[in-house]
Formats: structure tokens, sequence, C-alpha cells
């Protein structure tokens, strides 16, 4: 590890724009924010970390996990406003249809919409495993964050806004889809412990 | 080792990149604290509001938060090592450039290399010849390549303007966006040689040249200066200038690459040569830009103005300056104003004959291409050869 001191933000897709709250707090904290490094090219190409290792080697990495139940619910949202965009066979006729088009095009897919977080926040390459450093939880970010408040070592409160709160899918969920989801992202919700 | 990012200027997509690649690669060192700045945000005058977030009021507050002041203060606070490396994107002239002027935001850095003599600079720098303001023995200066590397990915990504309209009016193309004292006496003498019905000629500053009319006042040169006055007068009058645009970077600060798609393609495709008005001219040292960048993209003849040598440099770097078609002899002349003078009157047969400027496109279209070329490849390699290896070199002769 060269540089010891910085850290790039990464965010996953579907994940409630909750790297923009951490994003904001680094803008207006100039001193934490001379840590952060910002590439919006490589960004907007919604890297992994395997991706984000390409370019910076070993660089400290942050991103913001969320309920996998509210992610398979915000890309069925996303997906309904950008039909024109993804995978032809995904089925929008319901939710619980769509959760299963993701399931069972999963396999021989890897378009990103298919990942799960853990896929996209770890990899593995000449039999080292690499993992972000900083994996933080949407539904705990206040808290979570401290771990990268004392890293950049600025305590300056982090402030999440009214429209910012957590996502609410359990009305939208019946027995198939959590029974689906449960499969579909099994690793993030073994991983990061979450639960329905 | 720390690299503190101060800040970065928009679209900063290659030199940070290359700095961080670079460092990687030359791996374990002595510490060295490592700053990365855009030059702007160190000068005194600037300033940017903060957003902050009241939860007590729920709205929106903006407070002064960021300022040069703060940026020297956090990077004279963090000169911990004995060894600093300073990136500084951008050129250092300050807000003010004039002949024979020193680089006000230099001086700055210049003040910091003094004070910290037990200290050793490597100081990498977007600008070319600097080493001629740079006298202290514990700075080695690095060159990192000028701000036309900014936006490389989006660049890329550009078509070459090679369907030229063979049935335009106009020759040229002379682009003046903000107020710089050599885009103001380039004007006066493109009106002075009756040249502006044959260019396309943008003047973003043209409600105000009287105000800025007592800088031609300054050309030591009567000959000239009165020249330049004849050519000002029939300037201030003029009102036929292509339409520019405060808000020419809608979605993106500094978004050259979309102004070019948008806004300036057309005009490129009307015109076969242009008259580069670069950022740096009156200094030592010089910055290459988009500006240069727009005019090979846009392929046409280039008549650079920037600072002795720049066009040189260009050559250097692989591109070819069409020498059989354009007298560049301009770019060996010390005095600024002799050499804006020359660059234009030297080239006036060009400029004024349509038939054979065209005649000469096209007979040259495949070295406009290799320009594209060289400007999309190998300039960057260029860049960033020569940057490992300057910053390889100096660390292992002085750390």
């Amino acid at each position: 590890m060269i540089f010891k001191n910085l850290l790039l933000i990464y965010h996953l897709p579907w994940g409630n724009k909750s790297t923009e709250i951490i994003k904001r707090w680094f803008r207006n904290n100039s001193y934490a924010s001379s840590n952060l490094i910002i590439d919006d090219n490589l960004e907007n190409k919604f890297p992994t970390l395997e991706g984000i290792h390409l370019e910076y080697f070993d660089i400290k990495t942050c991103t913001v996990v969320i309920n996998p139940y509210a992610r398979g619910l915000i890309k069925y949202e996303w997906a309904k406003i950008n039909k024109s965009i993804i995978h032809s066979d995904i089925n929008l006729e319901s939710f619980e249809v769509f959760l299963d088009s993701l399931f069972s095009l999963k396999k021989i897919n890897s378009n990103l919409i298919f990942k799960s977080q853990t896929e996209l926040v770890e990899y593995q390459k000449n039999n080292k495993r690499y993992k972000t450093t900083f994996v933080l939880k949407r539904e705990n970010l206040i808290e979570d964050f401290k771990k990268v408040q004392k890293f950049v070592k600025s305590h300056v409160p982090l402030i999440i806004r009214p429209t910012e709160e957590n996502f609410i899918y359990q009305e939208k969920y019946n027995k198939t889809c959590i029974e689906i989801v449960n499969e579909l992202y099994k690793d993030d919700l073994r991983n990061f412990n979450y639960s329905f | 080792m720390t690299l503190h990012i101060i800040s970065r200027p928009p679209i900063d997509d290659f030199s940070f990149k290359l700095l961080y690649q670079t460092l990687y690669e030359i791996g374990s060192l002595p510490p060295v604290d490592c700053f990365y700045a855009h030059s702007y945000h160190l000068e005194h005058h600037y300033y940017q509001l903060s957003e902050t977030y009241n939860p007590e009021t729920k709205e929106i507050e903006y407070s002064e938060l960021l300022t040069g002041q703060k940026n020297r203060y956090f990077l004279e606070k963090k000169l911990k090592s004995n060894n600093i490396l300073l990136a500084i994107k951008d050129h250092l002239s300050g807000d003010k450039q004039y002949y024979n002027d020193y680089l006000h935001t230099l001086e700055y850095f210049k003040f910091i290399f003094n004070k910290h003599l037990d200290k050793q600079f490597f100081f990498c720098t977007s600008l070319e010849n600097i080493k001629s303001y740079i006298f202290e023995k514990n700075v080695k200066v690095i060159h990192m390549g000028g701000d036309i590397v900014n936006q490389h990915l989006d660049y890329k990504k550009l078509n070459p303007i090679i369907d030229k309209n063979f049935n335009s009016n106009y020759n040229f193309i002379s682009l003046n966006r903000n107020f710089r004292i050599q885009r103001l006496i380039l004007l006066s003498l493109l009106f002075y040689f009756n040249l502006q019905n044959l260019g396309l000629i943008s003047c973003m500053f043209n409600k105000k040249l009287k105000e800025y009319e007592h800088h031609l006042a300054d050309v030591l040169d009567s000959t000239l200066r009165e020249k330049l006055f004849l050519g000002f007068d029939k300037l201030i009058n003029y009102n036929d200038f292509i339409s520019d645009d405060f808000e020419i970077y809608k979605n993106l600060a500094n978004d050259n690459a979309s102004n070019f798609q948008n806004r300036l393609k057309d005009l490129y495709k009307n015109t076969f040569l242009e008259i580069v008005s670069e950022t740096t001219f009156f200094e030592e040292c010089f910055l290459i830009t988009e500006k240069t960048a727009n005019c090979f993209l846009g392929c046409n003849f280039p008549i650079i103005l920037n600072s002795k040598g720049s066009v040189n440099f260009l050559r250097d770097i692989g591109f070819d300056m069409f020498d059989d078609v354009i007298n560049h002899n301009y770019d060996n002349i010390d005095n600024p104003f002799e050499r804006m003078y020359y660059a234009i009157n030297d080239n006036k047969e060009i400029l004024i004959d349509s038939a054979k400027i065209k005649k000469l496109w096209i007979k040259n279209i495949d070295r406009f291409k290799q320009n594209v070329n060289c400007l999309k490849t190998t300039m960057y390699d260029f860049y960033s050869n020569r940057f490992k290896q300057e910053l390889t070199a100096a660390f292992k002769n002085d750390i």
C-alpha cells in the first residue's frame, strides 16, 4: 500500500444514491477531501473493485451496500423506466416475474444488473482475495461511516437529509419474492448480515 | 508516502492518474509528502461556496468554506518530510500576465522553496520551459503535460473535421473568449491588415474594448503601436463577430470536448487555418491547452500564438506544423509583440488567398489525419514517457 492516506469511494448501482451522502460530506470538508480520489470517468463505468484496481493499484476503497430486498425493488423500478436499455429477456410484467427472470438469466449473463453486491465489492486473483476496505451499510450509515471518519481523521457529523431516508420495500414483497431474493442474493444476505 | 489532493481541475482524467501510477511503479521510497492541486485554488482571490444542510431549519445554507489562503495553510501545515512533491496543474501566472512580469502564482511556491531550504522539492508542472524562472537549488522540475491532456478520454472519441465546406467565404478562424492582452493585440493586428472579412472571428470581450484600449499604449515599438491603434479603431466599430456565449459549458465545467462537438465543429468546417491564441504568450514558459488540440482536431493549418518555442515543442511531440505552408519563424522571436506581428505578417498571403489555402488543404489531407492520430495517441505517450523518466531520474538522484 503505497499511499496510506488515500481513499476512493465507488458507487454500487441501484444503491439508493448512498455514496452521494458520503461524497457530499467530503465536498464540505476540505481537510478530509484531500484524501479522496474522485474519478468521474471511472465512476461512470460503474466499476467493480477489480476494475478500480486496474487503474488505481492497491488503493483503499469505500462503498455502501444496501439491503438486497430493497435493492431488488430499486432495480425493478429502474428497469421499468429504462426498458429500452435492459436485457431483452428480462420480464417486467410484475415484480415477482422480474425477480424470477433475473434469477433464471443470472447464470448465463454477466451484465451488471445480474450481479450481487458481493460480486462487486471483492474478487479473487492469483489465489489472493481482494476486498473493499470499507463496506458500509446504508441502513446504518452514520455509525458505519465512523470508520471512514477515523481513517481521514475528521469527525464532522455525517448528515442524512429527510429525503434520503432508507428505502421502504417490505410492502411490495410476497412470499415468493422473498424466496427468490433469498436465493438470488444469498451471498449478500450472508456476507453483510441482512434479513427481510 | 502520502498524497494530499488539495484540488483538481475539472475533467482531470490524465495527469492525476499518471502521477498515481508512476509513483506506484517507482515503489517504496523514503518518505515523500506529495500534493496535487489546481493552481487556481491556491491563488489569493480564490474562494468556493460550500453547501451545508441545516437539520434545524431543514434548509440548505451556503457559506464560504474554501479559499486560496486556507489551501495554502493546509499545504504548509502538511510539509513534514524532507522530500516534497508538488504537482500543480495549469499555468502559474495568476490573473495578471504581461511582458517581463513574474509568474504571480509561482512566486508563492518560490516562497515555499526558499522557506524550506532543508527540503528537496520535486515540482511537477503543466508548464513547459519553466526552468528559466526557478533558480532554487532544492527544486527539481518535472513536466507533466499541459491542459491539452485534461479531457483525453472524451477527445479521443471526437471525429476530426475533414468534411470541409469548400464554398465557404472564410479562410481562417480566430477564437478570442476571455480577455487577454495578447488577444487584444491579435485582433487589432487582424483589423490593421484588413483580414476581418476573411475569417470567422470571435471576441467575447468586445463590449469592453474601450476599457482595455490602454494596453496598446504599452507597446514600446512606436511603429507597431501606431499600426495597432489603426487596427483598434476598426475593431471597436466592428459588429460581425461570430456569436460567443459565456455559458458554453452547459453540463460540466470546462467540457471542451462537448463544446467542440456542439459549437466549434461547424466553425471548423468552414475554415482552413486557425490563429490559435493560447493562454500563455508573454511568459517565457508556456502552457499547451485544448485551444491547440481543437486546431488539430479541426484539421486547420496552425498559426500558434503562444510563448517562444511552443511551435518547436509541438514538433518535438510529433505534430506536423506544415512548415512548407506556414511560416513559423515567429516562434523564435523573443519580443512577444514582434512575435505576434510576424506571425500574421509573414503568413498574410495564405490568410488572404482563398483558392490557394483550399488547394493546399486538399493536397495535405493525409497530414491532417496524421496530426489527429498524434493528438489522440502519440501525444499522450510523449507526455507519459517523459513524466515517468523525469520523475524516476529525479527520485533516483535526489532521494
